[in-house]
């Protein structure tokens, strides 16, 4: 429904605006924070290394971004616990 | 008095740093203000031509600071408005002739018998740029609804930010609406979104700000011209006026204003 709506006034999948704004949003994430994708993957990968000294953590599940409130930087870290380190404790 | 130090500037090219500075200054002298323009864009001026005051250069800025001439001497009188002032670039040496101190100097002589003294900045990041932010009260960002331009004046605010002259407010040039209302042009609330500074004014692509400088008569002066009537709000909320925005992202349109609708009540 939404997306009929989208196409009939113009704002659905076709609108480059939309676009325009998501890929300004990401580049000038890396911008202002001088964090380049390769360097937030290494950030990742540090993370990961860091943590699975103590906990078991799913590599592929981590997610690391950057992201803005006004011109404030963020660097968010989502990391899921891996199951198995639940069942471990439960043991 | 006690001048304001206003730099027009915006990292990139052709997003209309020249034709704002040229309007402002002639909506805020023909609100009675006293103004002077500086041209910092050394080897490539160009707000005389916009001006149409380009016959009239005898002394330029160079001259003032390597001490040819006085600053009054290079300070060119508008024909139109008695209280507007050019002083130009040079045209044949480079942004290396002027220093960020002698922009403080020169403002510094300025500001106590003007009103405002708007420094109309080169593109770019480098020397030109760190000139005409030197002496800066309030920086005005220029962009267009455009990704390459909105990342540039993202860019300068930064640099603004890290000078401690930040963040400055922003002008939107070059909007069409048209465009905006069919989803191919950021609309002003994405801007703004992104760029998280205040607005100062939002001007519509208009096919007479081309033929004021075709004829060197800045469209500010048309009291028939669109782009001309919103760099006059853009002066009288420089006064301190409160001027609403017009809308410029064709929302008055009946099928944009139903979608809206549509969308909320499905997102409620």
């Amino acid at each position: 429904m939404s997306s009929f709506l989208d196409r009939l006034t113009g704002r659905g999948e076709r609108s480059s605006a939309k676009t325009a704004k998501e890929r300004l949003i990401v580049v000038l994430n890396h911008d202002r924070s001088d964090i380049g994708p390769g360097m937030l993957e290494t950030i990742k990968n540090e993370i990961i290394r860091v943590l699975s000294e103590h906990i078991d953590v799913d590599p592929s599940a981590v997610q690391v971004s950057l992201f803005s409130e006004g011109r404030e930087q963020h660097l968010k870290a989502d990391i899921p616990l891996a199951v198995t380190s639940r069942r471990k404790r439960i043991r | 008095m006690a001048a304001k130090v206003l730099t027009i500037t915006s990292g990139k090219g052709g997003v209309g740093k020249t034709t704002a500075t040229a309007n402002i200054g002639v909506a805020l002298a023909s609100l009675g203000q006293k103004v002077v323009c500086i041209d910092s864009d050394i080897g490539l001026r160009n707000l005389d031509v916009v001006l149409g005051l380009e016959n009239r250069i005898v002394y330029d800025l160079v001259d003032v600071v390597e001490g040819r001439a006085r600053l009054r001497q290079a300070m060119i009188k508008d024909k139109r408005l008695p209280e507007l002032y050019l002083i130009p670039a040079a045209q044949t040496r480079d942004k290396t002739a002027v220093s960020p101190s002698d922009m403080i100097r020169i403002c510094d002589e300025l500001r106590p018998d003007m009103d405002w003294v708007l420094i109309d900045s080169p593109a770019g990041i480098e020397r030109g740029f760190r000139n005409a932010i030197a002496a800066t009260d309030t920086a005005l960002i220029v962009t267009n609804p455009e990704v390459s331009a909105v990342r540039d004046a993202d860019r300068i605010i930064g640099l603004l930010e890290a000078e401690e002259k930040g963040p400055g407010k922003l002008i939107i040039n070059r909007i069409k609406p048209e465009l905006v209302e069919r989803g191919d042009m950021l609309d002003t609330a994405d801007v703004l979104e992104i760029l998280a500074i205040e607005l100062l004014g939002l001007i519509p692509e208009d096919e007479s700000v081309l033929i004021a400088t075709n004829r060197g008569n800045p469209a500010a002066l048309d009291m028939k011209s669109k782009a001309g009537q919103a760099f006059r709000d853009i002066a009288k909320r420089l006064m301190g006026e409160k001027v609403p925005f017009p809308s410029l992202d064709g929302t008055d349109n009946l099928r944009k204003k139903l979608s809206r609708l549509i969308h909320r009540t499905g997102a409620a």
